[in-house]
């Protein structure tokens, strides 16, 4: 068995590098808005329950959980050198990483929708 | 290996260098950083997806995560994350302006090194300061 990357090294790289930009603004707005962020719970609530924050975070753990599946790959792909074990965390990463994904899409709607 | 071998000198050949004979270099430094930083932030990621699920989750369960998050261990582990949020943020804008190829010329590349680690440490004792200190 080939290495994930060994034959999408071209995408693997673009797709690493356009994730990283996005992340380049997501990411501090995310953390500044946290920093900024007063009032516990039900100012938590009501800054997630703005639309546009809404799609800004599912964004940004979004492309997060990709950036990170597609970094974990490279490590993985360049330190384990048994074909078996490293399908075995590939698909591990993978389960792993969409769960996170899926988890994060719920609540979203639940707090977006839920009432 | 039997006496017959056509391999000239075996034995008495000198080993490759190893990375112990290396003089130490910044750019060794945060070469590594980049991977150990994405690999801790991965951890992050998780924790961000517990922060919005415990949001989903209601009152009770957001403050129990609060909690957890403003305790000491929370504060020192959140602090180190940023750190790594910062590097790698840093690390990135690197490699893409070595995408460009720009900025690969030794002494450029241990300058932007050494920037990412001072920037490493300074954004989050400004994301801390916007948030009200330590």
């Amino acid at each position: 068995m080939s290495t994930a990357t060994q034959k999408h090294g071209t995408g693997h790289f673009i797709a690493e590098r356009v994730t990283a930009i996005a992340l380049m603004v997501l990411t501090p707005w995310f953390l500044i808005s946290l920093a900024l962020l007063d009032g516990g719970y039900d100012g938590a609530r009501a800054w997630v329950g703005q639309p546009i924050n809404a799609i800004g975070v599912g964004l940004f753990i979004l492309i997060t959980l990709y950036h990170t599946r597609l970094g974990l790959q490279v490590i993985v792909d360049d330190y384990i050198g048994n074909p078996g074990t490293r399908g075995i965390l590939l698909g591990l990463l993978t389960v792993l990483t969409t769960a996170a994904g899926l988890i994060s899409a719920y609540a979203l709607y639940s707090i977006s929708f839920g009432g | 290996m039997a006496a017959s071998s056509p391999e000239p000198n075996l034995g008495a050949r000198p080993l490759a260098p190893h990375l112990q004979v290396w003089r130490w270099h910044a750019t060794m430094l945060t070469s590594i950083l980049n991977r150990m930083t994405g690999s801790g932030l991965a951890a992050g990621a998780i924790g961000v997806v517990i922060w919005l699920a415990a949001l989903a989750g209601g009152p009770q369960r957001f403050v129990t995560m609060e909690g957890v998050v403003r305790s000491l261990p929370g504060q020192v582990i959140l602090f180190l994350l940023a750190v790594a949020a910062a590097f790698h943020f840093a690390a990135g804008v690197r490699h893409l302006i070595w995408d460009a190829e720009r900025g690969l010329a030794p002494h450029t590349a241990e300058v932007t090194a050494w920037a990412s680690i001072i920037f490493a440490v300074l954004a989050p004792i400004g994301l801390w300061a916007l948030a009200g200190g330590f």
